[in-house]
C-alpha cells in the first residue's frame, strides 16, 4: 500500500512540474519539462547513443568498487592482525583519506592520462576507506568469551581470523560495502567530470556546454537508476551472505 | 597427587593486588566440585587459571599429572553465556572443536549427533542458535564442550541466565551426563541449592581465598526429589549461614 502512495506522490510531483513549466513559460535551459526530459531519454536509449556512456560509467564504477573494496578489506584485516603495522601506517592512511579524492584528480590525469584509469583510481580511493574502517571495526569488537573459546580450542591466529573474526565482522563489513556503492557512483561520475571523454559524467559536462538541461536531467535519471540497481544488487548479495547470521532472527527487508 | 591438583595458586592482574590467593584444592577423578561465592570474589579468575587461559602468578596446577601451562583440549570450558557462533548450525557449533583441530570425519559427525541426542536436541542439528531457546543454547554449549571427550569440564555459571524450571532440568541432565561418562567437573555458581544438588564437594570462596569446604554426602544418581528433603535444605542453610558469617566479618573488618 505504501508503494502505491509513493507512486501517487511521484505522479503528482511530475504533473505539478509539467504544469508549472507549461504555464510559467520558464526557459527549458533553467527547468526542462518532464515530457522533454522523457523524450530525450527515450531517444537516447532507443537510438543507442546513451548506452556507451552507461556502459563506461557502470564499468568504471564496478572496477573502482571491486578494487577499492578488496584493498579496503585486505588492509583492514592486515591492520587488525598487526598492532605494529597499525601504529606505523594508520596516521598515513588517515592523512591520505582526509584529502578530498577529487582534489587528486588533476594529478591522476597527469599520471594516468584522460580516461578510464584516472576515474577508476579516484573511485577506488573513495571506496577504500569505508571498507578499511568497517573491516577494522567489524573484526575488532569480538566478545571476549568468543575469543577465549577459540583459545581454549587451540585455534591458530589464521583459524581465529577465518572462523571467528571475519564471519563475526561480516555484517559490519557489508554495511561498508553498501556505503561504498553509493560513493562509487559519485566517484565515477565526478571523476568523469575531470578526466572523462566518455561516460555519464562526461555527458553531463557536454550537455552543459550545449546548454541542454533536458539531457542533463535525463542523465540524472539514468544515474539514479544505476545507483538504485547497484544498491539493490548489493542488498541481495548481503542478504545471501548473511543468510546464516539472520536465520530465525528476521527477514531482512531493505 | 589427585586428578586435578591446585597447589598454592595466586593470581594478580596488577602486581600489587592478588585476585586469588593461596588456593589449594584437590579434585579426585570423576568427582563434581563446585565453587561458590559472591560476585567479584575471584571464582571466574580461578577457573580461567585452571583452564590455562591465565597463568598463575604463583603456584602450579596439574591435570592428570600434567602441569597446566596453556589451554588444552583435555579440558572443556562452558562459559556463562552459551557463546555459540550464530552463523553456524547447531551441529557445526558442536563440531567446531574438531574442525579447528582437523579431526572431522564421518565417525566424529556421528559422535556429534550422539551427543546432541544425549542433551535432548536430536531434532535440532540443522537449526541455528537464534532459533533456539536459552536453555537449548546452553545444552548446545555443553555438547560442544563434551565433543572432545575432555577429562575435566570447567563450567562458569552456565545456567545463571535461565529460569528456575529450565535450570533444574539442565542440572539433572548435566549430572546424569557427567555421571555416565565419569567426567570430572569444576563448576562455578552463586546458587547454593544448585551447588548442593550437583556436587560431591563445595568450596566456599571469599575475597580471593577458599575459606571452607563442604562435603556433600548425598547418594548418586540424584533424583529431582532430593531438593525437597530436610537433609538437602539443612546443607543449603548451613552453607548460606557460613557465607553470611564471612560477609559480616568482612564488613566489620
Amino acid at each position: 500500500m505504501n508503494r502505491v502512495f509513493s507512486l501517487i506522490l511521484f505522479l503528482f510531483i511530475l504533473t505539478l512540474w509539467e504544469v508549472f513549466c507549461r504555464v510559467s513559460n520558464i526557459s527549458s535551459i533553467i527547468i526542462p519539462a518532464p515530457s522533454a526530459v522523457g523524450l530525450i531519454l527515450w531517444d537516447g536509449l532507443t537510438q543507442g547513443y546513451l548506452w556507451i556512456h552507461i556502459w563506461v560509467t557502470t564499468l568504471e564504477m564496478t572496477l573502482g568498487l571491486v578494487i577499492g573494496c578488496s584493498f579496503g578489506v585486505l588492509s583492514g584485516l592486515l591492520l587488525s592482525e598487526s598492532v605494529f603495522l597499525k601504529k606505523i601506517l594508520w596516521p598515513y592512511i588517515l592523512a591520505s583519506q582526509v584529502i578530498p579524492k577529487l582534489a587528486l584528480g588533476p594529478i591522476f590525469i597527469i599520471w594516468f592520462g584522460f580516461g578510464m584509469t584516472s576515474t577508476v583510481t579516484i573511485t577506488a580511493l573513495i571506496c577504500y576507506f569505508p571498507l578499511l574502517e568497517n573491516t577494522l571495526t567489524g573484526v575488532h569488537y569480538i566478545p571476549r568469551e568468543k575469543r577465549e573459546l577459540f583459545r581454549m580450542l587451540g585455534a591458530t591466529r589464521l583459524q581465529t581470523l577465518i572462523l571467528l573474526k571475519i564471519p563475526h565482522g561480516l555484517p559490519t563489513i557489508l554495511a561498508g560495502v553498501r556505503v561504498s556503492v553509493v560513493l562509487a557512483l559519485v566517484g565515477a561520475v565526478v571523476g568523469e567530470f575531470l578526466s572523462g571523454q566518455v561516460g555519464l559524467g562526461a555527458t553531463i559536462i557536454a550537455a552543459q556546454g550545449m546548454m541542454d538541461s533536458a539531457l542533463m536531467f535525463a542523465v540524472f535519471i539514468i544515474i539514479t537508476f544505476i545507483g538504485l540497481a547497484f544498491y539493490q544488487i548489493t542488498s541481495i548479495i548481503e542478504r545471501w551472505l548473511l543468510r546464516r547470521h539472520n536465520a530465525g532472527v528476521f527477514n531482512a527487508n531493505f | 597427587m589427585n586428578f586435578v591438583s591446585i597447589r598454592d595458586v595466586s593470581f594478580a592482574y596488577k602486581t600489587d593486588h592478588a585476585v586469588i590467593k593461596d588456593i589449594n584444592w584437590e579434585i579426585p577423578k570423576g568427582e563434581f566440585h563446585s565453587l561458590i561465592g559472591r560476585s567479584g570474589c575471584g571464582k571466574t579468575t580461578l577457573l580461567k587459571v585452571v583452564a590455562g587461559l591465565l597463568t598463575p602468578t604463583v603456584g602450579k596446577i596439574s591435570i592428570s599429572n600434567t602441569y597446566v601451562s596453556k589451554p588444552s583440549l583435555q579440558t572443556g570450558f562452558v562459559f556463562q553465556a552459551p557463546t555459540l557462533l550464530e552463523w553456524l548450525s547447531v551441529l557445526d557449533n558442536i563440531l567446531l572443536p574438531l574442525r579447528i583441530n582437523h579431526e572431522i570425519n564421518s565417525e566424529r559427525i556421528e559422535l556429534g549427533l550422539e551427543i546432541l541426542s544425549a542433551v535432548g536436541l536430536k531434532d535440532f542439528s540443522r537449526h541455528y542458535p537464534s532459533e533456539l531457546s536459552g536453555g537449548q543454547q546452553s545444552r548446545v554449549a555443553i555438547a560442544r564442550a563434551l565433543i572432545t571427550k575432555p577429562v575435566l569440564l570447567l563450567m562458569d555459571e552456565p545456567f545463571a541466565a535461565l529460569d528456575a524450571m529450565t535450570r533444574e532440568e539442565l542440572q539433572i541432565d548435566l549430572l546424569n551426563l557427567c555421571y555416565r561418562r565419569g567426567t570430572t567437573v569444576l563448576f562455578i555458581t552463586h546458587d547454593i541449592a544448585e551447588a548442593v544438588y550437583l556436587s560431591d564437594n563445595i568450596a566456599l570462596m571469599h575475597d580471593g581465598s577458599i575459606q571452607k569446604n563442604f562435603s556433600i554426602n548425598i547418594a548418586k544418581p540424584r533424583g529431582d526429589k532430593i531438593r525437597y528433603q530436610p537433609e538437602f535444605n539443612a546443607l543449603c542453610s548451613n552453607i548460606h549461614q557460613t557465607m553470611q558469617t564471612f560477609h559480616s566479618q568482612n564488613e566489620i573488618g
